[in-house]
């Protein structure tokens, strides 16, 4: 009997110790790909010795995950995470999962409140205020300003109107023009857009949108996300603009989080006339990567003017071509400094089945600028006023306009 | 048994003395054949099957390379979700065409190097292709007791092998890859020999660069096949040209 006691130690022996073989595998995996030898200037071994008696506790891996990202959170970096494994795999049908259901709204912080900047709902306005939604009370996440960055803020709004279970419905108090209170019923609609899911990284839904402006004397490009599905619409975009003699192209970035980065190459390899520009260089302890562009033939082309529109939520490979663009002088860029989140990343699989977003290198722009903390700061600072979104315009857009269309002599 | 076996048949014992590069060399082209390479000299063309992944990110792929006698080639991958990825060699360019970043001619010193990487008869003409041997000594590398050797290839480049000390065989080699694209270190270990008409090859390589761990394994491999398609670079890549001029 003792044998086999010994052979079959308690159940949640067995749970806590791949919790502590993952912390380990986790804490040594960011100490040999971090790009500093010096981490930082953090010492990691104290940080292991402070956290590992927390993960030994853990006996699940929902347990471990706040440790794991209290130990990723001493590095001061971006792109440091742990998510379930779930959220890459299977993904039967968009509809049964909860988690894949969006509630078609855009919102971002407009002078220290939760604003819509882009609404699909027939009942909400660009320009009204969010309140409440369900149960989350979006006041208390601005009292909590002082402990949360507005950048924080802005990534919980995105992550907020893109997470309900599709076809049910959620109660949203609202400010409108007027600041009287409008109650209203929202239906989580399926995600829609191609799928994009390449290796661990979650299923992205690419919600793509062009737009034809000024009666077709600008074309602009929207996108989510930098997946291999915005590439063709890309080049279509770039002929017709080509073959109808548009004055301009408007490619905007904002509340983009970015993805794969090969593809800020392969959009501005339509755009780059010059062999040899970088967008910019990423750099591990032992090598460097740069994003070269090759151009395209002449005739795939466009050579005109670009206007690139950022906010404090484009980060990533957003921050790489609009940087890059910038720093090459190929475009002019227009609105809010970037996240300043864009250190290139890889997301690997941990010994417990969760996934960890992982750093690989840093990342500096064509001038040696470093983006990370610092983000892309704009040619053309424009920011966001609820008065023009009530009023039904888009100031940014109205900016790259009029660069475009009304070029100083 | 099985200890006393290994210990008595080592082929060559340097007996406590430092071999040299072209001793490790020689010594290495010797475990590698182990048959009549008859069917190796006489093929012109060649087509390795198998399959490439990234174990810690979940990206898998089929993995083909077309070699064509003296250094040309195309390798080609398959990835889910991204698409296709080419890189290759025809004798006047280098070239890549990737999903994401699009087609791109490589540049001169590139070019050299994939002429040079490309070589169909690859180590076994190894005193043309490297210079200046310098052995640095017993190192362990794949949890294998190895022979550092340090040599210049053809080109200038620096490479780092390390061989078996049992067997001779390829074990480990560093070599930093650099072109306009910059300058990745890459550490390569190579296990799982096993015979192809008369030589050893390596069925299993793991690379590691930039801190990514890239699995590659060989499944089979047809000297001289009925249908070869000559090796070109893809009409993306050709359309680079037209700009170019006559």
């Amino acid at each position: 009997m003792l044998l086999l006691l010994l052979a079959c130690p308690p159940k949640h022996l067995g749970l806590r110790r791949v919790q502590l073989e993952t912390f380990d595998y986790a804490w040594s995996r960011v100490e040999e790909a971090h790009y500093d030898e010096d981490m930082n200037g953090i010492d990691w071994d104290a940080v292991y010795e402070e956290l590992r008696p927390q993960a030994r506790k853990a006996r699940t891996n929902a347990e471990l995950r706040p440790v794991l990202v209290e130990m990723f959170s001493r590095l001061g970096d971006s792109h440091y995470g742990v998510m379930p494994r779930e959220l890459a795999e299977g993904m039967p049908g968009p509809e049964s999962v909860v988690g894949n259901g969006e509630l078609d709204l855009d919102l971002r912080l407009v002078d220290g409140r939760v604003v819509v900047v882009r609404s699909g709902q027939d009942q909400v306005g660009l320009g009204w205020v969010l309140v409440r939604l369900g149960a989350t009370d979006l006041s208390q996440w601005l009292v909590d300003r002082e402990t949360l960055d507005e950048r924080d803020i802005e990534f919980r709004l995105q992550h907020l109107v893109r997470n309900g279970l599709p076809g049910s419905l959620v109660e949203a108090t609202f400010l409108d023009g007027e600041d009287a209170e409008v109650q209203v019923e929202l239906a989580w609609r399926a995600k829609s857009g191609e799928t994009a899911s390449i290796g661990n990284l979650p299923t992205f839904f690419v919600d793509i949108r062009s737009e034809s402006l000024e009666e077709g004397q600008v074309q602009l490009y929207a996108f989510n996300g930098f997946f291999p599905p915005i590439l063709p619409p890309w080049e279509e975009l770039v002929a017709r603009t080509k073959e109808s003699e548009a004055a301009g192209i408007i490619i905007d970035l904002r509340g983009n989080p970015g993805g794969v980065s090969g593809l800020s190459v392969g959009m501005a390899s339509f755009l780059v006339a010059e062999k040899g520009h970088v967008l910019g260089t990423m750099t591990s302890r032992d090598s460097t990567f740069r994003f070269l562009v090759t151009p395209r033939p002449s005739k795939q082309r466009f050579e005109g003017p670009v206007a690139v529109l950022i906010d404090a939520m484009s980060a990533s490979t957003s921050e790489i071509l609009a940087g890059g663009l910038q720093g090459i002088g190929r475009a002019r860029v227009f609105g809010e400094t970037s996240a300043g989140m864009a250190l290139p990343s890889t997301i690997e699989t941990l010994p417990n089945g969760d996934l960890m977003q992982l750093v690989l290198a840093d990342l500096v722009g064509p001038k040696g600028e470093r983006i990370e903390g610092h983000g892309v700061t704009p040619d053309e600072p424009v920011p966001m006023t609820r008065e023009a979104l009530l009023a039904g315009t888009d100031p940014v857009v109205h900016a790259a306009l009029s660069w475009i269309l009304e070029p100083e002599e | 048994m099985t200890l006393f076996l290994l210990l008595g048949c080592p082929g060559k014992h340097f007996r406590g003395e430092e071999p040299t590069g072209e001793e490790l060399f020689s010594r290495y082209n010797e475990a590698l054949i182990v048959g009549d390479l008859g069917a190796w000299e006489r093929s012109e063309q060649r087509v390795e099957y198998g399959a490439f992944s990234m174990p810690r990110q979940g990206i898998n792929s089929p993995m083909v390379m077309r070699l064509e006698r003296p250094n040309h080639f195309a390798v080609v991958f398959e990835f889910p979700g991204i698409g296709r990825f080419e890189e290759g060699y025809d004798g006047n360019m280098a070239w890549s065409l990737d999903p994401t970043q699009g087609p791109r001619i490589k540049d001169e010193e590139e070019a050299a190097r994939a002429a040079f990487d490309g070589a169909f008869d690859g180590e076994v003409n190894w005193q043309e292709r490297y210079t200046d041997f310098r052995v640095v000594g017993l190192d362990d590398c794949n949890d294998t007791g190895a022979w550092e050797v340090r040599m210049t290839t053809a080109l200038g480049d620096e490479r780092r092998y390390w061989f078996d000390a049992k067997t001779g065989l390829l074990v480990c080699s560093m070599i930093e890859v650099k072109g306009a694209f910059g300058s990745v270190k890459t550490r390569s270990t190579y296990s799982d020999y096993e015979e192809v008409e008369g030589l050893l090859t390596p069925k299993t390589v793991v690379q590691e660069a930039m801190m990514m761990e890239i699995v590659m394994t060989m499944e089979h491999i047809d000297l001289d096949p009925r249908e070869f398609e000559p090796i070109a670079p893809p009409v993306e890549v050709r359309a680079l040209l037209e700009d170019e001029g006559p």
